[in-house]
C-alpha cells in the first residue's frame, strides 16, 4: 500500500477543469517530484491533497485512509503537511510563533517543544533569529522557516510547492541538500519544482503534468534525459 | 474655565472607556470572521436584562452577576455564530448584513415582548460612591468600568500574543488558508471568536447597568457608537478600538457641553462620515479593509 | 428608447395584480381593506425605488428614509409657511432629496458592502438628530398636524377612495420607471456593476456616474412617497419619517419579493404587507414586539434558504410550473441575425491622435511599479505594432497581470510612461476611461455577469459604443455569432462552462469595439481542441484589424500564434523577439527551467 495514492482526480477551481484523471502515487521513504509548467495544474492538486479542494470525481488515499472529503485540518492531524506556494508564513509574527503554530494539531502539539530542538539543530540559523519578525528575514531564510513549519507538524509525508522560487542558487542548493536530510530523518516527500533539473535529480521517481494531466511517469533519471520535458514547458 | 475642560475631559475619558470595552468585540470578531454583526448591540442588552432580572429577583449586585453574565454571554454568542452567522460564511455581504439585521430585530424584539418596553435599572452598593481626583469628581461605577476595560483589552491582548489559541486566531486573521494548512480548524476558530467577541460585550452590559438604564432597544443607540468606534480605531485592531472608545468619549463629553446634549449623536455620527470618507482604515486598521464586500 | 422592450410579463403581472386589487378595494368597500391596498401600493412603490439602488447597483442602503423624510419635511414646511401645495411639494421634495443624495452618495460610494450600508445608516440618523433638535423649524418631535381643509390642491382628501387611486398612480410611475431603466443602458450598467464592478470599469461603464444616476432617482421617489404618507396620515413627525425601522422595511420588501428585478418588489408588497398588517392586528396588541420578530425570522430565512427572494424561486425553476408557465416568463428571444463572421467591425470610431512613429499603437517606456517595497515590474520597455499579435510569458509572479492592470488603468505606474496611440495613458483612471479610449480587456480569472444572461452579458460590452439598447443588441448577436456562442445566448452566464465562459469574456471585451485587445490566459484550462478554436478567433480578430496583445502560459498556443513575444521574469523584461528565437534562447529557457538545464542543454 502506497503511503499517497491519487486516484484519477477530476477537480474544477472556479468551474474551470483544473485536473483530468490524475493518478499518481507516493511510498514511504521516497522522494517523488511533480514537475510542469505554470498554470498546469501542480499547485491546485496539492491543494486537494491537502483538502483545501475537494475534488469531483476520484480518490486520495493516505496510508489506506480515504481523505479527499476530510477538512484539511484533520489530513494535518494524520500526518500529511503541505508547505505551500510563496511560503504563505505568517510575516506579521516571530520565526517561533510561526514554528509554535506549525505545531498547532494534537498529535504534534505535545511534542513541540522537543521538535523545535530538533529543528533548530537541522537549521540553526533559525534558533539564532528565533525572535525577530517573520518579514525582515531575507527570502532563503523565510523559505528554510517554511520548511521547517511544516517539520514542526511532524509529518509522514511533506509536500513543498515550488520551495525554489525566487531563490539564488546558493540558496537552492542549501535547500535540496536540507530535503535529503528530510529524508534521512524517516520524511517522504512529494515535491512539486519549476527547478526541472534539480527536481528530478534528487528524485527516486517523477511525473510530469501539462493542462491537468499526467503526461509522464518513470524514475527521475529517466525522465531527466528525456528531451520531452523540454517540449512540455516551452512548446517547442 | 481649566477645571471644567478638564472635568469634561476626564468623564469622557471614563465615558470613552465603556465604549471601548463594547467595541473590542465587535471589532475582533470583524478582524477573525470578517463580518459586521449589527446584532452586536442586541447582546450588550442582554447582558443588561440578566444582569437586572439577577439584581430584581436575586439581589445579586451587578458586579457578582458578571460570573454568570459573562459564560451565559459566551454561550449565546456560539449559538447565534452557528444558527445565523456560520450559514452565511461565504454569501454575498449583503446577505450577511440582512442576516444580521434580522438576528437584531428578532433579539431586540423578544426582549420587548418578554420584558416590555418599560425602563429598567439597578443599583450597586457603590452606586453612589464617589471618587475624588484631584480637583475632579467621578462616580465610582464610571471608574469601575474604565479600568475593567483597561483590564479587559489588556487581558485579550495577552491572550493574542501568548496562548496557543490566541496564536491560531492572529493566524487566521493574516492568511486563512496557510492557517488551514497547520491544522487550524477555522470554523472553530471562527466560533469561539463570536463567543469572546460577545463575552466582551456581556462584560460590558454588567458593568453598564449601575450607570444606565435598559430597555429593549437601547442596544441600538450604542451600536452606532460601536461602529463608530471600530471604524474610528481601524476595524480588527484592539488597541484602534480601545483607543477610539476615548475619543469619541471625549468628543461626546466636550460637544455635549459647548455644543448640545441633544447634538451630541449628531457630531460624532458627522465624525463618523469623515473618517469613512477620508481614512476608511482607520487609525490602525489594516487599508483595503473596508474594500470589502 | 425602445418602448416595446417594457412590455414584458413583469409589467403585465404587475398591472393585473393591481388592477386586481383596485377593483376588489371598490367592491369590498371596506375601510381596513381599502387601508391595506394602500399600503400595499405604497410599500410596493417604496420597494420599487429602493431596489434601484440596492438591487440593481447592489448598494445596500439602509438610509432611506432620509429621503423619505427630506421629501416630506420640505414639503409639509412649505405648505404650512407659504401654502405651497404638496403637489408642487413633489417636486421640491424630490428636489431636496436629491441633493441630498448627492452630498451623501459622492463620498459614501468610495465604501463597498457593509461600510457603505453603515454610512447611509449614519447619514439617516444625523437627520434624525437635526429633525428633532430644530423643533422651531420641524416642531421637534411633538410633530406637526396637517390641519388643512379637504381639497385636491391641498393634497388632503376625506375619504379614502382618492388616495388609494394617488397611491396606485405612483406605484404605476415607480413601475414604469424601474422597468425602462431596467431595460436600459443604466439598467445593465447598474447590474453589470453589482456583479463585478472591475469587470464592468473594464468594459467602459462609468461606475460612479450610474451608482449616482440610480441613488437620485430612487431619492426622488422615495420622497414622493414620504409626501404621500404624510398626507395620508395628516401628521409628521422625526422618528416616523426618519428610523432605521423604516429603512429596513423599504429594504425586506425587494429582499423578500426578490431584489434586482421590477416585478420583485411589487410581489414582496402584496406578499409582505398583508402579512404585517396580519401579524400586527392579531399579535401587536397583546403581544408587543412580536410582528417584528416575525419579520426578523422571516429577513433570517430568506437570506438563507431563498436569497434571491420569491421571484428568484420562480426564475430559477425551485419552483416547478408547467413548461410553457416558464418559457412566458423567460426573456425574450433575440432575433435570429444571420452568421456573417465578417460582421465585427473594428475602430468605427475616428482616431483620437496620431498613431505615433510606424504605427505603433501602445508604448510603454520605462514602466515601473512598487508596491510599497514589492517591485512588481522595473523598467519595462514595449512597443506594440498595429495589427499584431504580441505575446508576453514568463513564469509565475513575473508581473505580466499587472502590466495589464496599468494599461488598462487599474494602477498606475509608480514611474514611466505608457502612451496609446500616442497619447499619454498612465495613470488615467478609472479604468472606463481606457476602455472608452479603444483598449479592452479580459481577466485572468472569467468574471462573468453570472445573474445576466450571455446576450446582456455581451450587450454590456455593446452598450460602451451604443446607448441605443436595440442597436446594442444588434451588436451584440453579432459578436456573439462571431464567438460561437450563439445557441447559448439566453443562457444565464452561471450556467456556462468554463470554455464558453472564457468566449463571453473575449465576447464582452470584442463588443466594445477595442483597437488594442488585452486577453489575459484566454487558453489557459482550455483542452487542445477548445484551444485550437480560441487560437482561430484570436487570428480572425487580427484579421478584422484590432491588434492584439496577449498573456498566456499554454506555451502551444503562444508560440504558434504570436508574431512577437516578450518575457517577463521577476518584473523585468529579459528579452523580446520572434517565437522560434524566444524557445532557444538560454536566458528564457533559464527561468523557466532553472540554471542547470541550460547547462545541460548546450
Amino acid at each position: 500500500m502506497s503511503l499517497l495514492q491519487v486516484e484519477e482526480v477530476d477537480v474544477f477551481y472556479k468551474d474551470a477543469q483544473a485536473l483530468r484523471q490524475v493518478s499518481l502515487r507516493v511510498e514511504e521513504g521516497e522522494i517523488v517530484s511533480l514537475v510542469g509548467g505554470n498554470g498546469v495544474g501542480k499547485s491546485t492538486l496539492l491543494r486537494t491533497i491537502s483538502g483545501l479542494l475537494h475534488p469531483k470525481a476520484g480518490r486520495v488515499l493516505f496510508s489506506g485512509h480515504a481523505i479527499e472529503r476530510m477538512p484539511p485540518y484533520r489530513i494535518v492531524g494524520m500526518g500529511l503537511v503541505q508547505v505551500p506556494e510563496a511560503r504563505r508564513l505568517f510575516s506579521f509574527m516571530t520565526v517561533q510563533e510561526n514554528l509554535e503554530l506549525g505545531s498547532y494539531n494534537h498529535q504534534a502539539r505535545f511534542k513541540a517543544k522537543e521538535t523545535m530542538e530538533r529543528v533548530f539543530e537541522i537549521l540553526p540559523i533559525l534558533r539564532e533569529r528565533k525572535r525577530q519578525i517573520v518579514r525582515s528575514l531575507s527570502g532563503g531564510e523565510q523559505q528554510m522557516l517554511a520548511v521547517a513549519r511544516g517539520l514542526m507538524a511532524r509529518p509522514r509525508l511533506l509536500m513543498l510547492d515550488e520551495p525554489s522560487l525566487g531563490l539564488a542558487p546558493m540558496v537552492v542548493q542549501e535547500l535540496f541538500a536540507l530535503m535529503a536530510r528530510i529524508k534521512e530523518e524517516g520524511v517522504t516527500i512529494l515535491l512539486v519544482e519549476q527547478d526541472v533539473r534539480r527536481a528530478l535529480k534528487s528524485a527516486d521517481r517523477g511525473y510530469v503534468l501539462d493542462r491537468g494531466q499526467i503526461t509522464m511517469e518513470g524514475k527521475g533519471q529517466e525522465l531527466l534525459e528525456d528531451p520531452q520535458v523540454k517540449v512540455a514547458y516551452l512548446g517547442i | 474655565m481649566a477645571s471644567v475642560l478638564a472635568q469634561l475631559i476626564l468623564n469622557g475619558i471614563l465615558l470613552g472607556g465603556l465604549y471601548s470595552l463594547i467595541s473590542i468585540g465587535l471589532t475582533l470578531i470583524f478582524g477573525v470572521i470578517r463580518v459586521v454583526n449589527f446584532a452586536h448591540g442586541e447582546f450588550l442588552m442582554l447582558a443588561m436584562y440578566i444582569t437586572f432580572w439577577l439584581n430584581s429577583l436575586q439581589g445579586v449586585d451587578p458586579y457578582f452577576s458578571l460570573l454568570l453574565v459573562v459564560p451565559l454571554l459566551f454561550l449565546a454568542g456560539l449559538m447565534a455564530h452557528r444558527l445565523v452567522i456560520q450559514p452565511i460564511l461565504g454569501a454575498p455581504s449583503y446577505m450577511q448584513i440582512f442576516a444580521t439585521v434580522g438576528l437584531s430585530l428578532v433579539m431586540q424584539n423578544m426582549a420587548l415582548f418578554f420584558w416590555k418596553a418599560d425602563f429598567r435599572s439597578v443599583e450597586s452598593f457603590c452606586s453612589t460612591t464617589s471618587i475624588r481626583l484631584l480637583a475632579l469628581i467621578c462616580g465610582a461605577p464610571k471608574v469601575i468600568a474604565f479600568s475593567a476595560s483597561v483590564l479587559i483589552t489588556f487581558a485579550l491582548h495577552l491572550f493574542l500574543k501568548e496562548t496557543y489559541l490566541g496564536k491560531a486566531i492572529r493566524a487566521v486573521v493574516q492568511d486563512r488558508e496557510a492557517a488551514q494548512l497547520m491544522g487550524i480548524d477555522i470554523y472553530r476558530i471562527y466560533l469561539v471568536t463570536f463567543g469572546l467577541g460577545t463575552a466582551c460585550v456581556g462584560v460590558a452590559g454588567a458593568l453598564m447597568m449601575p450607570i444606565y438604564t435598559v430597555f429593549p432597544t437601547v442596544g441600538v443607540y450604542f451600536v452606532l457608537t460601536a461602529f463608530v468606534v471600530v471604524v474610528l480605531g481601524g476595524l480588527g485592531s484592539l488597541p484602534g478600538a480601545f483607543l477610539g472608545g476615548l475619543i469619541i468619549g471625549v468628543v461626546e463629553s466636550l460637544a455635549g457641553f459647548f455644543i448640545s446634549p441633544q447634538l451630541k449623536e449628531a457630531i460624532y455620527f458627522v465624525i463618523f462620515l469623515a473618517v469613512l470618507v477620508v481614512r476608511p482604515s482607520g487609525l490602525f486598521g489594516q487599508i483595503g479593509a473596508e474594500e470589502l464586500g | 428608447m425602445n418602448w416595446k422592450r417594457i412590455f414584458y410579463p413583469d409589467l403585465y403581472i404587475a398591472l393585473f395584480l393591481s388592477g386586481a386589487a383596485s377593483a376588489a378595494a371598490l367592491l369590498v368597500q371596506n375601510e381596513f381593506f381599502t387601508n391595506l391596498i394602500i399600503w400595499i401600493f405604497f410599500y410596493a412603490s417604496l420597494g420599487l425605488s429602493w431596489n434601484l439602488i440596492g438591487g440593481f447597483a447592489g448598494q445596500l442602503s439602509l438610509g432611506h428614509a432620509a429621503f423619505y423624510g427630506v421629501g416630506a419635511y420640505t414639503s409639509t414646511l412649505l405648505f404650512q409657511h407659504f401654502q405651497i401645495s404638496p403637489w408642487i411639494g413633489i417636486l421640491t421634495g424630490g428636489i431636496v432629496a436629491c441633493l441630498f443624495a448627492l452630498i451623501i452618495g459622492f463620498p459614501c460610494f468610495r465604501l463597498r458592502g457593509p461600510f457603505f450600508t453603515l454610512s447611509t445608516i449614519a447619514a439617516a440618523e444625523v437627520l434624525r438628530i437635526l429633525a428633532t433638535y430644530f423643533k422651531d423649524l420641524t416642531g421637534g418631535s411633538v410633530g406637526i398636524q396637517i390641519t388643512a381643509p379637504p381639497s385636491f390642491a391641498n393634497f388632503v382628501f376625506a375619504g379614502r377612495l382618492p388616495y388609494l387611486f394617488i397611491a396606485w398612480g405612483m406605484l404605476l410611475v415607480a413601475l414604469f420607471v424601474s422597468l425602462l431603466i431596467e431595460k436600459s443602458r443604466l439598467g445593465s450598467s447598474l447590474i453589470a456593476l453589482r456583479e463585478d464592478p472591475d469587470a464592468a470599469e473594464a468594459l467602459g461603464i462609468d461606475t460612479a456616474w450610474a451608482k449616482m444616476a440610480a441613488l437620485l432617482i430612487s431619492a426622488f421617489f422615495t420622497s414622493m412617497a414620504g409626501i404621500f404618507y404624510t398626507q395620508f396620515v395628516h401628521f409628521i413627525e422625526p422618528y416616523s419619517e426618519f428610523s432605521l425601522e423604516n429603512s429596513i422595511q423599504f429594504a425586506m420588501i425587494p429582499m423578500v419579493g426578490g431584489m434586482g428585478t421590477s416585478i420583485g418588489p411589487v410581489v414582496g408588497s402584496f406578499i409582505l404587507t398583508p402579512l404585517q398588517e396580519l401579524i400586527r392586528a392579531w399579535l401587536g396588541g397583546r403581544f408587543l414586539g412580536l410582528h417584528w420578530v416575525a419579520y426578523g425570522l422571516v429577513l433570517i430565512l430568506v437570506v438563507i434558504f431563498m436569497p434571491h427572494g420569491i421571484v428568484g424561486l420562480f426564475r430559477n425553476k425551485r419552483i416547478r410550473l408547467p413548461e410553457r408557465w416558464h418559457r412566458f416568463f423567460a426573456p425574450v428571444s433575440p432575433a435570429k441575425v444571420s452568421l456573417d463572421k465578417g460582421l465585427v467591425s473594428a475602430s468605427v470610431l475616428s482616431h483620437k491622435g496620431s498613431l505615433g512613429e510606424e504605427g505603433i499603437l501602445l508604448e510603454c517606456r520605462g514602466v515601473t511599479k512598487d508596491f510599497g517595497g514589492l517591485v512588481a515590474l522595473s523598467q519595462v520597455d514595449l512597443k506594440i505594432r498595429r495589427g499584431e499579435i504580441f505575446g508576453l510569458i514568463g513564469p509565475n509572479g513575473a508581473g505580466k497581470t499587472t502590466l495589464f492592470h496599468l494599461i488598462s488603468g487599474f494602477y498606475s505606474p509608480s514611474s514611466g510612461s505608457i502612451a496609446f496611440r500616442g497619447e499619454e495613458i498612465s495613470g488615467l483612471s478609472p479604468p472606463h476611461q481606457v476602455c472608452r479610449r479603444g483598449i479592452a480587456r479580459t481577466f485572468q480569472v472569467v468574471k462573468p455577469f453570472g445573474n445576466m444572461t450571455v446576450l446582456e452579458n455581451v450587450m454590456v460590452g455593446a452598450f460602451c459604443r451604443d446607448k441605443n439598447p436595440r442597436a446594442a443588441e444588434e451588436e451584440a448577436l453579432k459578436i456573439i455569432a462571431f464567438t460561437g456562442l450563439e445557441d447559448k445566448a439566453i443562457f444565464p452566464a452561471h450556467r456556462l462552462t468554463i470554455a464558453d465562459r472564457k468566449r463571453l469574456e473575449l465576447a464582452r471585451a470584442l463588443a466594445t469595439k477595442p483597437d488594442l485587445l488585452l486577453l489575459d490566459e484566454v487558453i489557459a484550462g482550455l483542452n487542445v481542441v477548445e484551444a485550437e478554436q480560441v487560437e482561430e478567433m484570436i487570428r480572425s480578430i487580427r484579421a478584422q484589424g484590432i491588434t492584439v496583445f496577449l498573456i498566456e502560459h499554454v506555451m502551444q498556443s503562444v508560440m504558434s500564434l504570436s508574431d512577437r513575444i516578450a518575457i517577463l521574469h521577476h518584473g523585468e523584461k529579459i528579452m523580446e523577439g520572434r517565437p522560434a528565437e524566444v524557445a532557444c534562447d538560454p536566458r528564457v529557457i533559464k527561468a523557466y527551467l532553472g540554471d542547470e538545464y541550460v547547462l545541460a542543454s548546450s
